[in-house]
C-alpha cells in the first residue's frame, strides 16, 4: 500500500511538473510570432503569460483559457482600440483568474451600448495599471457569484453612456460577483451612467479618486443597486456641475435589497459638490445602518447622510 | 410541525376539496415564501417554518391562510417585491397569522411588511419591527382591514420626507385594529384610515419622544368607534392637535373606556374632531386634568383652510382646461 501512495504522488507530481513546464510566453506584436493580441488568444493554454509589445492595436480578443496573464508594456505604449468581439468588448474573459495589467483599451462601441473595454464573463479577474478611455463600459462584468474583480492603479476616463435606450453603460458595472475591490484608482468624467455600478455581494473601495470635474455627466459615483456590504475609504468623490444626477456620491438599495448588506462603512473621504444642488455622501435605502466618520464635506450644498445610520467626526 | 401547530391547520383549513396545504421552509416543498405563492391556489393555507427568510412573496390568489407555526418566529425581512413590501397581497379574503416582518425599505418611502391591495385582509398575532411602513392597505372598493393582536414598533424611515405609518388603509367599509401595541416610533404616526367604518378598540400607542410628527392617529370621514384604547405620550412627544384627529364627513363618532396618560406640558385632547358630526363621549374615559377627551378647537380656521385648499385645485384645474381648450383652438386655426 505504501510503495502504491508513493508511485501515487510522483504521479501528481509528474503530472504537475508537466502543467507547469507547458505554461508559456507568447509574445505579441509587430514581428513577434502572434502579430495582434488575437492571434495569442487563439492558442493561449492555462497558465499561459501574454506579453504585448509596444503598438496601437485595432483587435479585440476572446481570452478563454484559465491563470493567464496579459500583460502589455504600459498604459502609454499598449493600447487596444475600436474593434469589439461578439459585439461585446475589445477584451473578452471567458476564463477563470485571469490577470490582465499594463495597457489602454480604449474607443469600445456596440449598437446595443455595452460595448467595453473588458466583458468578464468566465471568473475572477484582476486588473493592474489599466486604463479605460472613452468605451461605452469600461468593464461589464456577467453574474458570477463566485468570483472576484480586483482593480488596483488603474484609470476610467469619459467612460459611460445611457443613448441607447436599453438602460446605461457605466465607468464599471458589476453584476452578481462575490467581491469587487478598487484600489488607487482614478475615475473622471464618466459620461450618464454611474463612474461604479456594482451588485456584488461586497464592493470595496478604497484609495480612489472619483471625480465629474467640470465636464462629466455621470449620475452616482457609486451605485450599489440592490444592497450589498459597502466599504469606501480614503476616497475623494467629486460631483460636478453637469452631473445628469444630483441626488448622491454613494447610494445603496435604490433599485431595491435583493441581497444582504452585512454593513455600509464610509470612512475618511473627501466629498466634494462643485455646484449649487443638495447632495449626500451616502444615501442609504437600505435597513442596515451606514456608518461614516471622518469624512470632510466640501461645498455649502454637500451634505453627509440621507436614511439609516450614523455620521460621526 | 407541532400538535398545536396542525391542530390550528385543521382548523382553518376552507372546506373545499381541493385547498392543500403548502408547507415552507428549508427542506420542504416550497423552500421560502415566495416559492409557495407562485403554487397558491385559491383558498390554500401556506404554513410557514420558523426561521429568517431574506426573501419577500407576492399572493395573488383569495381566500389564502398564511401562517407561521408555533416554535419560534417565522421573519420575513430585508426584502420588497414590486417596490411595495415583504408580502404584497392581491388576493381577497386572505389572513395573515403568527408572522414578523422587518426592515423593509424602498425608495419612495413607502416600504411595507404587508402592502394590501385586496378586500377582507386579516392580519393577526404578526409583528412589524422596523419598517417605512407596517400595512399599507388600499382596497379596490368595500371590504374590510382587521388587525388584531400585532405588534408595530421601530416604524418609519424616510429618504424623502413623506409620513410613515404603521397602518395606513384606504377605501375600506370597515377598517378594525383592536388590541395591537404601537409603540418607538422612528418616525411619523401610527394610523391613517379612510373608511366607512374605523374601530380602534383596545390598543396601545406610545410617543416615546423625539420621533414622531403630527396626531397619532388620523381618520378621515366615516363612523368612528374609540374604545378601551389606552395611551402614553412622554414628556418629549410630538405637539400635535390631538392623539386621535377626525377630519371629512363623519357619520357617528363614539369615545369610550379610553385612558390618555401624558407626561408632557401640553394638554393634548384624545380627539381633535374637526368633523361635522358631535361625538358621543361616555363619562369612562380617563384623561390628565385640564384635558379635553374631545375638543373641536380650530375647526373653523380648519374649514377655511381645507375650503381655501379646494379652491385652489378648482383654480388650478380651470386653469388647466383653459390651457388645453387654447391650444386645441390654436391648432385647429393653424
Amino acid at each position: 500500500m505504501q510503495a502504491m501512495s508513493v508511485g501515487r504522488a510522483a504521479a501528481i507530481l509528474i503530472l504537475l511538473g508537466c502543467s507547469a513546464a507547458s505554461a508559456a510566453t507568447l509574445e505579441v506584436g509587430e514581428g513577434k510570432k502572434y502579430a495582434n493580441p488575437s492571434a495569442a488568444a487563439e492558442v493561449a493554454h492555462d497558465g499561459d503569460h501574454i506579453v504585448i509589445a509596444k503598438g496601437e492595436y485595432f483587435d479585440c480578443a476572446f481570452w478563454r483559457a484559465n491563470n493567464l496573464v496579459i500583460e502589455g508594456a504600459g498604459p502609454d505604449a499598449t493600447v487596444i482600440t475600436d474593434k469589439t468581439c461578439g459585439g461585446k468588448a475589445l477584451f473578452v474573459m471567458d476564463g477563470d483568474n485571469i490577470v490582465v495589467r499594463n495597457l489602454t483599451l480604449t474607443r469600445a462601441r456596440v449598437p446595443d451600448g455595452n460595448g467595453a473595454g473588458i466583458r468578464s464573463e468566465g471568473g475572477s479577474l484582476t486588473v493592474e495599471h489599466v486604463r479605460f478611455v472613452n468605451n461605452q463600459d469600461g468593464i461589464l462584468s456577467s453574474a458570477l457569484p463566485q468570483s472576484t474583480m480586483i482593480i488596483r492603479d488603474s484609470e476610467f476616463i469619459r467612460n459611460g453612456t445611457c443613448e441607447n435606450g436599453g438602460g446605461c453603460a457605466h465607468g464599471i458595472y458589476i453584476n452578481e460577483n462575490k467581491l469587487l475591490r478598487v484600489e488607487r484608482t482614478k475615475f473622471f468624467e464618466t459620461k450618464q451612467g454611474h463612474h461604479i455600478k456594482s451588485r456584488g455581494a461586497r464592493t470595496e473601495i478604497v484609495d480612489c479618486d472619483i471625480a465629474d470635474g467640470p465636464n462629466g455627466t455621470a449620475s452616482y459615483s457609486i451605485d450599489i443597486p440592490n444592497g450589498g456590504s459597502v466599504v469606501v475609504r480614503n476616497t475623494r468623490i467629486e460631483k460636478g456641475p453637469k452631473s445628469e444626477n444630483h441626488d448622491a456620491g454613494l447610494i445603496v438599495g435604490e433599485e431595491g435589497v435583493t441581497q444582504r448588506t452585512q454593513e455600509i462603512t464610509v470612512e475618511n473621504n473627501t466629498f466634494t459638490v462643485d455646484a449649487d444642488y443638495p447632495s449626500y455622501l451616502v444615501k442609504n435605502a437600505t435597513a442596515t445602518e451606514a456608518h461614516l466618520k471622518g469624512n470632510k464635506i466640501v461645498g455649502p450644498s454637500a451634505k453627509a447622510l440621507r436614511g439609516d445610520g450614523t455620521v460621526e467626526e | 410541525m407541532s400538535l398545536r401547530a396542525a391542530a390550528l391547520l385543521l382548523a382553518v383549513l376552507p372546506a373545499t376539496a381541493h385547498a392543500r396545504v403548502l408547507l415552507v421552509g428549508p427542506g420542504r416543498d416550497y423552500d421560502k415564501p415566495s416559492l409557495a405563492a407562485r403554487a397558491a391556489q385559491p383558498g390554500d393555507t401556506i404554513s410557514i417554518a420558523p426561521g429568517e427568510y431574506f426573501d419577500c412573496a407576492t399572493w395573488d390568489a383569495d381566500n389564502l391562510t398564511i401562517i407561521g407555526e408555533d416554535g419560534g418566529d417565522t421573519v420575513l425581512t430585508d426584502v420588497a417585491c414590486g417596490g411595495k413590501g415583504a408580502f404584497v397581497i392581491a388576493g381577497n379574503g386572505v389572513v395573515v397569522r403568527h408572522i414578523t416582518f422587518t426592515r423593509i425599505r424602498v425608495p419612495d418611502d413607502n416600504g411595507a411588511g404587508i402592502r394590501g391591495g385586496g378586500r377582507d385582509l386579516t392580519v393577526r398575532d404578526s409583528r412589524f419591527v422596523n419598517t417605512q411602513m407596517g400595512i399599507l392597505a388600499d382596497s379596490p372598493g368595500g371590504g374590510f382591514l382587521r388587525v388584531e393582536n400585532c405588534i408595530f414598533a421601530e416604524i418609519g424611515s424616510t429618504l424623502n420626507g413623506r409620513v410613515n405609518y404603521a397602518v395606513r388603509a384606504s377605501n375600506f367599509d370597515l377598517v378594525r385594529v383592536a388590541h395591537s401595541e404601537f409603540s418607538k416610533a422612528r418616525a411619523g404616526a401610527d394610523m391613517s384610515i379612510a373608511a366607512a367604518r374605523t374601530e380602534l378598540v383596545g390598543n396601545h400607542l406610545a410617543d416615546e419622544g423625539g420621533h414622531m410628527t403630527g396626531p397619532m392617529v388620523l381618520v378621515q370621514g366615516g363612523a368612528l368607534l374609540l374604545e378601551g384604547n389606552t395611551i402614553d405620550l412622554a414628556a418629549g412627544a410630538a405637539e400635535r392637535q390631538g392623539v386621535v384627529l377626525a377630519t371629512g364627513i363623519a357619520t357617528a363618532i363614539a369615545v369610550r373606556g379610553n385612558t390618555l396618560r401624558n407626561a408632557g406640558s401640553a394638554a393634548t385632547p384624545l380627539l381633535r374632531n374637526w368633523t361635522d358630526r358631535d361625538a358621543t363621549v361616555a363619562p369612562d374615559n380617563i384623561v390628565p386634568a385640564g384635558t379635553d377627551v374631545v375638543t373641536d378647537a380650530g375647526i373653523v380656521w380648519h374649514h377655511i383652510r381645507a375650503t381655501a385648499a379646494d379652491m385652489r385645485d378648482t383654480v388650478h384645474e380651470l386653469y388647466r382646461v383653459a390651457r388645453h381648450l387654447a391650444a386645441t383652438l390654436v391648432h385647429m386655426v393653424r
